[in-house]
């Protein structure tokens, strides 16, 4: 008897938690780059508690980048004076947060500030923090980089509300895999639980096929390059001819 | 609406863009029988396309464009043969020898900034000087006046040159360009111009169409059909060894590219036989002094970014 009561305050305790365990969608599972590829949108959505919010965070992977920096020479020109290499940079970073979230992103150890903090950069530079602030300037200006401030929209259903969020993915964004975390905060705006999923971008198609042939087949695609570009050029020729505007 | 994906590039471009970009620099390409690379791959990395992609994909777009042209200006009559093959052989060895001085100027440490200060010197030296020496002759040939005849510029450098050309040996007839010189003339300007040209990263037309006026005495029109010849070849090697090496040609890009420049190639054709010499010296002269000024803004001016991605990630 002791037993079946325990099994029902479990159970009981299951629903309430599994309430807070955030579960979340997202669609599509994989974004295809196709010809006429311009970038495009990640819808992710999911159920909580009507107190409860959430933030979106998704990642590139950690890849070694390589920079120029410029600096000045004989006092007057603006020029290269150096190369530098970001380790343990994310190649794409992007939050989305509620509108009442916005000052407690460093807080909880997430946004720009947390991620710039854990890059390293060989040879060390003396001005760190400008060389990194433009670092997210062109990360930004690529759409790589980005924080919507007011990028979740919640649907109230009774004791429950569903959240939405809209990715913008954009067409630099390279092909890749990439992992979207969803952070579930209590009313305190403390962390309560954190679940991981992924998508992929992938070319398809005819961008594929040139990817593929420029990668793995690289002499006979210089090649046939230059044959198209040339007969291209003397189609050209020949139509211009015909309409008799050669002499 | 109407975007399309650049593979290579990884980033997507408004086809309208391209067609017109492509559409614009073939005409010049036309007109001045310039690769137009100078001005085609600033613009592409305007618009987002990576730096070493936009440069070997101009050069495969390059090829289509300049077939086109040259099969044009053949057409007219306008391609010394001759002339152009010895200047390409030049122009092969002189890209190996600058190849070679880049990596030592690299190792020394600072090589872009010596590369930057020369093309601006180069590019102010043969702009002004083109655009002066034409504005003389539009001059004279408007007054003709005997006075003025004086003043013409640089004359005791050119008896000099002119002894110089004539001592060498392997004389030889260019009917087409109607001159007669040693042959190893236009190859060692040729080897000059591969060697500068490659310092620069650059095709090198514009300092070639200058090399065939000044240097080798070629008449204009002979000069632009010659250089889009000898620029077809030198861009033909280009596309493949990028493609071969770096994996920078990005076909897409190159064949919208080449839509607008081929069909831009022979209308600039056209416009080019109604100009004379002097006038299109002196608009080509304008054009590689505003690439010069350009230049030299962005080597005084602070730029916004200390940062800029490296090539060839």
């Amino acid at each position: 008897m002791k037993l079946k009561y325990l099994y029902i305050i479990l159970i009981g305790c299951f629903i309430i938690a599994s309430k807070n365990v955030l579960a979340f969608t997202h669609s599509p599972e994989t974004i295809l780059i196709g010809t006429q590829y311009n970038g495009a949108k990640l819808h992710i959505s999911g159920d909580i508690l009507k107190d409860k919010d959430v933030i979106v965070e998704i990642k590139g992977t950690e890849k070694d980048a390589h920079f120029k920096q410029k600096g000045k020479v004989w006092g007057i020109f603006w020029m290269t004076v150096g190369h530098l290499t970001f380790k343990h940079a994310p190649s794409v970073y992007m939050l989305y947060l509620p509108s009442n979230l916005s000052g407690v992103v460093s807080k909880l150890g997430l946004g720009y500030k947390n991620v710039l903090s854990k890059i390293e950069i060989e040879p060390p530079p003396d001005t760190k923090y400008q060389i990194l602030a433009d670092f997210l300037k062109l990360k930004e200006k690529e759409g790589l980089y980005h924080i919507n401030k007011n990028g979740i929209r919640y649907i109230q259903k009774g004791n429950e509300k569903k959240f939405r969020c809209e990715i913008s993915i954009p067409p630099k964004m390279p092909p890749g895999k990439y992992e979207i975390v969803v952070y579930n905060l209590n009313n305190k705006h403390q962390i309560e639980n954190i679940e991981k999923d992924s998508f992929e971008v992938k070319l398809t198609g005819f961008p594929k096929f040139i990817s593929d042939m420029a990668f793995n087949h690289s002499l006979i695609y210089g090649i046939l390059a230059v044959i198209i570009a040339i007969l291209a050029g003397f189609v050209m020729g020949f139509i211009f001819k015909d309409k008799g505007g050669a002499h | 609406m109407f975007h399309m994906y650049l593979p290579i590039a990884g980033n997507s471009i408004n086809v309208f863009l391209i067609l017109g970009l492509g559409g614009l620099v073939g005409l010049l390409s036309g007109i001045f029988g310039v690769g137009g690379g100078f001005l085609m791959t600033p613009l592409l990395i305007m618009f987002g396309i990576p730096p070493t992609v936009a440069a070997a994909s101009d050069s495969n777009q390059i090829v289509g464009a300049s077939t086109s042209g040259t099969l044009a200006h053949y057409r007219l009559g306008n391609v010394d043969i001759k002339m152009g093959i010895l200047l390409l052989i030049g122009g092969i060895i002189g890209g190996d020898i600058g190849v070679h001085i880049i990596k030592v100027l690299r190792a020394l440490g600072n090589a872009d900034f010596l590369i930057n200060l020369t093309y601006v010197i180069m590019l102010g030296f043969v702009g002004t000087y083109m655009f002066i020496e034409s504005l003389q002759s539009l001059k004279k040939s408007k007054e003709q006046g005997e006075e003025e005849l004086k003043e013409t510029s640089a004359t005791p450098k050119e008896s000099f040159y002119v002894k110089l050309m004539n001592s060498l040996p392997f004389q030889t007839h260019f009917e087409k360009s109607g001159v007669t010189m040693s042959a190893l003339m236009p190859l060692i300007l040729g080897i000059f111009v591969g060697i500068l040209a490659a310092i620069m990263g650059v095709g090198g037309g514009f300092i070639m169409v200058p090399v065939m006026v000044y240097l080798l005495r070629m008449p204009m029109h002979v000069v632009v059909g010659t250089s889009l010849f000898q620029i077809l070849f030198t861009c033909i090697n280009v596309t493949i060894m990028q493609a071969y090496s770096n994996h920078t040609v990005d076909f897409v890009l190159a064949l919208c590219l080449l839509l607008g420049s081929t069909i831009g190639a022979q209308f600039g054709t056209r416009i080019s036989k109604r100009l004379k010499g002097d006038q299109l010296k002196i608009i080509l002269a304008t054009i590689v002094l505003l690439v010069m000024f350009k230049m030299l803004y962005s080597l005084l001016a602070k730029p916004s970014l200390m940062l800029s991605y490296a090539g060839g990630h």
